[in-house]
């Protein structure tokens, strides 16, 4: 072990970790927005339309967060092109599995935070002539969303660590590059440096994960004390 | 006197349970333009629902109510109506994630469809009218309660209603905040506003109330001048109501005159 092979190895490690992180950050933004717009539908269907949406919202939420993501993946990526009789591509399908799991739990976070908006508040916005929509919109939504917050940084999180699972369908993510890096290694003889490319992936996720949850999350608290919510 | 004044508010035979209990049991009254009515009596009594059942927040099990001669109860569109129907409410119901201006401001936007600027010069005007204008930018949860329930009632005048309901305004204050809210409401009687205010505050009602009306497990027991219903109630359910709250109210008084207590 030298000092010149390391530098060549943190060298290496830069150059292929670099190239996964766009599409690390992609699938994870596909996936949280696919789960965020789905979830939250499903919270406010199930919050105030009730019956007999609500007992499909919550079939939908007990399946999704009773089987395994590699499941949910492998149902998508293998099964609807069996359905449907045309394939689909490796980053819509993990994109929509991550997503369709997601909203599972998102939904559960924001109907909480939903409930937890008091029907003070919908009085106050019919008393003064608003329609239903208009009080969610305007009055119900802006509060619940506060609220939801720390809830939903840590939904946040743990999507971006799942989005690990597009290596498994050949993307080129950032857990594909550490191990491209680590075979590029090991043709090297470079034996003994194996663990760093997995080493800086883990830093990477954590650089990525660390400042939502602590952040994002104790902002959000902050802000929910200063308005009393 | 009233008699020349258009109705503005009619209440007929309204009825109401929830469940097997019977809340409301064919209550009926009207108020007329520029009138202050206040109902008063124990808790439990129906008074909450009453006023709920008049804009539709509850709707009522039988009977009608009518704004100016339209039907509330039966309107295609009760959210017009509503906005026609100021409240007030016991818990103030600012919008915690709203400043003082924007809790007035909001439904001028999103009801009255008025663009930004005039529904902020309107906020702000309904804002000086309960003395709140400097605290405009102030979110609910910087402010006293007294002060909430001012921006409530600026709230409620902004939309220019054709009645007020107000639902027990200071019965959650603490005692040297009543004054402030009581002022406000007064200020608004002056003004000609027409206000139906459920209401334990003797002295407010002696001040401005055109007519007291006893409600009593769901009906109106008895109704009449604020001199006829304090000074020689005929019930004898009134007298003994108007005992306790008064002997409440010399305890408040006492608390208020010696500070730290």
């Amino acid at each position: 072990m030298s000092a010149s092979e390391v530098a060549y190895v943190l060298y290496l490690s830069f150059i292929f970790l670099a190239k996964g992180i766009p599409v690390t950050l992609a699938v994870t933004a596909a996936s949280i927005s696919i789960g965020f717009a789905l979830g939250l539908s499903m919270a406010v269907a199930r919050v105030f339309i009730g019956f007999p949406i609500s007992g499909l919202v919550e079939a939908y939420e007990k399946f999704f967060r009773g089987v395994p993501d590699l499941v949910i993946i492998f149902l998508i990526y293998f099964g609807l092109p069996a359905l449907t009789g045309r394939p689909i591509a490796p980053f819509p399908a993990i994109s929509l599995a991550l997503g369709l799991r997601s909203a599972a739990y998102q939904s559960q976070i924001f109907r909480g935070a939903l409930e937890a908006v008091t029907r003070d508040q919908m009085d106050a916005a019919l008393s003064v002539g608003m329609r239903v929509h208009q009080a969610i919109t305007h009055i119900i939504l802006p509060q619940a969303l506060r609220i939801s917050l720390p809830g939903w940084a840590s939904e946040f999180a743990v999507v971006i660590k799942d989005s690990s699972y597009a290596f498994l369908l050949g993307l080129m993510d950032l857990m594909r590059s550490a191990e491209l890096l680590r075979a590029s290694l090991l043709a090297m003889g470079l034996i003994e440096y194996l663990i760093i490319p997995y080493a800086i992936a883990a830093l990477i996720y954590f650089a990525f994960t660390f400042p939502i949850s602590r952040y994002l999350a104790s902002w959000a608290v902050r802000k929910r004390v200063e308005l009393g919510l | 006197m009233g008699g020349m004044r258009e109705k503005v508010l009619e209440v007929v035979d309204i009825w109401k349970a929830y469940g097997s209990l019977q809340v409301l049991k064919g209550v009926s009254f009207d108020v007329r333009e520029s009138e202050i009515k206040v109902i008063f009596g124990p808790s439990g009594a129906g008074k909450s629902t009453l006023l709920r059942c008049i804009n539709m927040l509850t709707p009522p099990d039988r009977g009608e109510v009518f704004l100016r001669g339209e039907s509330v109860t039966r309107a295609r569109d009760v959210h017009k109506m509503r906005a026609r129907i100021g409240m007030v409410f016991q818990h103030f119901n600012l919008f915690n994630h709203l400043t003082a201006l924007d809790n007035v401001a909001i439904a001028l936007r999103v009801v009255k469809k008025l663009p930004k600027a005039e529904a902020r010069r309107r906020a702000l005007e309904a804002l000086r009218r309960v003395r709140m204008e400097e605290w405009a930018s102030h979110y609910p949860a910087q402010l006293s309660g007294g002060q909430k329930q001012r921006v409530a009632i600026a709230r409620a005048i902004a939309m220019e209603p054709d009645i007020i309901l107000f639902d027990e305004p200071t019965s959650a204050l603490d005692p040297e905040l009543i004054d402030e809210v009581l002022q406000v409401m007064l200020d608004l009687a002056r003004d000609g506003t027409t206000m139906l205010v459920v209401t334990h505050e003797l002295d407010f009602a002696r001040a401005v109330a055109d007519e007291m009306m006893f409600l009593d497990s769901g009906v109106i027991v008895e109704r009449g001048s604020p001199e006829q219903m304090l000074t020689s109630p005929k019930s004898e359910r009134v007298k003994a109501f108007l005992r306790k709250i008064e002997r409440l109210e010399l305890r408040r008084r006492e608390r208020l005159a010696r500070p730290g207590v």
